[in-house]
């Protein structure tokens, strides 16, 4: 969890990877309007695919995004 | 945002204009606030609000001529505020204030002449002010005319007093009788009550200037002079307390009349409705008098306006916070979902009475907003993709009549995405009635891009347009959309335009059946400075004999239905209040001739009528469609009018989808269209890179421009069935 900003997951996900691969906790980058935060979320250990779940994408997420785009 | 942009924005708004008894008192005592206190039995509350303006509260608020209650415009309504008696009431049931505050000494001396008010009211401002005042009357104590008065009206022993609060306050008494001959000593003024008749004669009533009250003396300052036949204590008051101000100017050697305009005018610029306000006699009772004040203030635009009223301001303090918005350098621009939630519908303007438009600041901010690249990035995209959409060459095109082309039905992108089959008969019906001299022209006319503010895609439309309107030899456009007539009007108002209603009426209505029932009248926010338009609707309506119903906000004060300047994009919950609002104003179901109208008024408990649905009644029934759908409409109608585009289908066109309401209503509050899923959902399936769970439901994603879409699905032999779907903008880069 990005302290700053509250973003990251570390709920229980039951997705599995189409390639095979479990998803685990992984440090992820994101990026919004040139501003770059580093947070915690599942993510495939064999090929990468992150997943951005619904409550953070339509929570917090879009919460962040706002304050970015007004500041 | 230049200063003087927002100086003549503020100045427009008169809703901190006084009062109008406020602005007829000499005094400018606050009344409204004063009978507000009173209402709520706040005696000493009140007091001190007469203090505030009154140099001596206890005198004046007993004898009080109250040119007030002339100017108290409930005299329309029953009567005017008895605001005399409520002075009264006020001092018999407070407190004795105690002590006055006085600012620190200053060496500088006044002395005042006379016993009267108006001396009395110098005297105790100057002291106030921190100067040596000293005092100079006949008797024991000072008061003159005023202690002629009743005892029960005004006791003697109140201006007893008075004068021990005056020495307390420092102010002595001097027994030097003539003032001229005594000259005026550096650092010092003078001051002459003449409404005590004893030192009238040591003042020319033409030598003293009526607005610094100085003679021709320098220093040398009188007032106190009868205005009618009746002496007025108010004034009296006034006179002393201004030209305690003048001294006071005259001791720091600034100007004795400039940034007073607002102590000497007695008027104001408010406006009050007086429009479903009861009409009530008088009261007895002071506090059920005071009760009856209406507090008297404009907000008209405020009352009726949920993007106004949401803000609780008013549009003199938008305008500021507007501008402080672009003052700022760091931190959040916290006026950018204000700014840009205003439906642009120009409703406050006409109902103003000094013209205040929110639709000019707003539009003038977000232009600022788009040229500083402030403009958050998210709230007009949407919108501007589904204009790019409509202009796309799957759903947009044109052509020539086929012998010539008088004329050009030009539907909008909003009719044909909403209405496709009925625009098609129209189309049909229209080219029989030119007799093959009219052309079409498919394409969205830009609007969405200017409510953005975004001048370079407004331009690029309206170009397009124009030279296709050129190339077809400059025939007159029928137009079945009043949005898009605005923006022709603005942009390109040389070409000639006509509405579709007054060419039906020119040309044959088709035999149609009105509806049954009477249907509530919504025009069209854009049809506001379209009186033809409206007629034209009218008459057709007439001609039908489709019983209507015309809305007490209708006509040139007509309500905006939220998509208006892109309102629904910014603040989606707002633009919904206000289609509730609008419902609520009749018990009918509602008519308009905007598809967009139509689009956001349906789906909220009332069946809303395009009256195309009249004219042609639509084979299925009248449901809002959505984004999807419409977009899916418009490229079928450009099939239908003007044949296949050239461009190559996508490969993901033919996914074939299945999506419940449930779904359809979120993807819908999301702006995810089905274009999207489809793409996401080919994505996925040419990559093989998605997620599975353990029931076999599936999660893609696919980034499509600036947002990264979600899509949960089932696969079947038939169909991908949509279970749910979100999107951001963020982007995420694993880190190794």
């Amino acid at each position: 969890m990005n302290k700053k900003t509250g973003l990251g997951f570390h709920g229980e996900t039951s997705w599995r990877c189409s390639c095979g691969g479990e998803l685990a906790p992984h440090k992820v980058a994101a990026f919004y309007l040139g501003n770059r935060f580093e947070i915690e979320l599942p993510a495939c250990s064999q090929c990468g695919f992150i997943l951005v779940p619904e409550s953070l994408a339509v929570g917090k997420m879009l919460e962040v995004e706002k304050i970015l785009e007004d500041k | 945002m230049e200063r003087y942009k927002l100086d003549d924005f503020e100045q427009r708004c008169i809703q901190d204009e006084l009062p109008y008894c406020q602005a007829a008192c000499p005094l400018k005592v606050d009344v409204r606030a004063f009978c507000g206190a009173m209402a709520q039995k706040r005696f000493d509350a009140a007091r001190k609000i007469l203090a505030r303006s009154m140099p001596l509260p206890d005198i004046i608020g007993r004898i009080c001529d109250h040119p007030c209650q002339d100017a108290c415009i409930l005299a329309q309504k029953g009567g005017a505020i008895s605001i005399g008696k409520l002075e009264r009431a006020c001092l018999e049931n407070s407190k004795e204030m105690g002590m006055i505050l006085r600012l620190p000494s200053k060496k500088l001396s006044a002395t005042v002449y006379g016993a009267g008010l108006s001396s009395l009211s110098c005297a105790i401002e100057l002291a106030k002010k921190g100067y040596q005042v000293s005092m100079v009357f006949d008797g024991e104590i000072p008061g003159g005319r005023l202690l002629m008065f009743p005892q029960e009206v005004l006791p003697q022993e109140v201006l007893v007093t008075t004068w021990q609060n005056l020495q307390r306050m420092g102010v002595t008494r001097s027994f030097e009788k003539d003032p001229i001959s005594y000259g005026l000593k550096e650092g010092s003024a003078l001051y002459v009550g003449v409404d005590d008749p004893e030192w009238t004669h040591l003042v020319d009533a033409n030598d003293v200037d009526p607005f610094t009250y100085q003679t021709s003396t320098k220093g040398f300052f009188a007032g106190g002079y009868p205005r009618s036949d009746m002496p007025s204590p108010i004034w009296e008051s006034a006179d002393g307390k201004r030209a305690a101000n003048s001294i006071d100017r005259y001791f720091q050697g600034a100007s004795l009349m400039s940034g007073r305009e607002k102590e000497f005018s007695l008027e104001t610029k408010l406006y009050t409705l007086l429009e479903g306000v009861p009409t009530l006699s008088p009261k007895d009772d002071p506090i059920e008098e005071a009760k009856r004040c209406i507090r008297c203030e404009c907000r008209y635009c405020v009352r009726e306006c949920v993007f106004l009223e949401k803000y609780k301001g008013y549009p003199k303090i938008y305008a500021r916070q507007i501008y402080n918005n672009f003052a700022i350098v760091r931190g959040s621009h916290s006026a950018n979902k204000m700014i840009n939630s205003c439906s642009l519908c120009g409703l406050c303007e006409v109902l103003c009475p000094n013209d205040f438009s929110m639709a000019d600041l707003c539009r003038f901010a977000r232009e600022q907003m788009v040229e500083r690249k402030i403009m958050p990035p998210s709230v007009h995209e949407f919108a501007l993709l589904d204009m790019e959409h409509a202009n796309s060459p799957r759903s947009s095109g044109f052509r020539s009549g086929a012998k010539t082309t008088e004329a050009v039905f030009f539907p909008g992108c909003q009719l044909a995405g909403a209405m496709p089959d009925q625009t098609e008969r129209v189309a049909n019906f229209l080219g029989e009635m030119f007799d093959g001299k009219m052309g079409i022209l498919l394409g969205c006319c830009g609007a969405p891009a200017w409510w953005a503010s975004r001048q370079d895609k407004v331009e690029e439309v309206i170009k397009s347009i124009e030279k296709t309107i050129e190339s077809l030899g400059n025939p007159t456009l029928i137009m079945a959309c009043s949005s898009c007539n605005e923006v022709f009007k603005n942009f390109i108002p040389k070409v000639s335009r006509v509405s579709l209603w007054q060419v039906l009426l020119e040309r044959g209505i088709p035999e149609a059946k009105p509806a049954a029932e009477t249907l509530a009248l919504h025009d069209p926010c854009t049809t506001r400075h379209e009186p033809e338009w409206r007629e034209s609707v009218r008459k057709i309506l007439r001609i039908l004999g489709q019983p209507y119903e015309e809305l007490l906000f209708g006509g040139e004060t007509t309500r905006c239905c939220g998509y208006g300047g892109l309102q629904l994009m910014a603040d989606p919950d707002l633009a919904h209040e206000g289609v509730l609002r609008r419902l609520k104003e009749s018990e009918n179901d509602f008519l308009t001739y905007c598809a967009m109208c139509r689009e956001s008024l349906s789906g909220s408990g009332k069946t809303v009528f395009h009256l195309l649905d009249i004219l042609f009644p639509p084979s299925a029934g009248k449901v809002r469609l959505g984004y999807s759908k419409r977009q899916q409409n418009r490229e079928l109608l450009r099939v239908k009018l003007l044949g296949p585009c050239d461009l190559p289908p996508e490969p993901w066109d033919d996914l074939p989808i299945s999506v419940s309401d449930a779904v359809r209503e979120k993807l819908e509050d999301r702006h995810i269209l089905d274009s999207d899923i489809k793409q996401t959902l080919w994505e996925a399936s040419s990559t093989g890179r998605y997620l599975i769970s353990p029931d076999g439901t599936r999660l893609a994603s696919s980034r499509i421009g600036n947002v990264t879409f979600w899509v949960e699905y089932r696969e079947d032999n038939q169909s991908f069935a949509i279970i749910n779907a979100w999107s951001h903008r963020m982007v995420m880069e694993l880190m190794s």
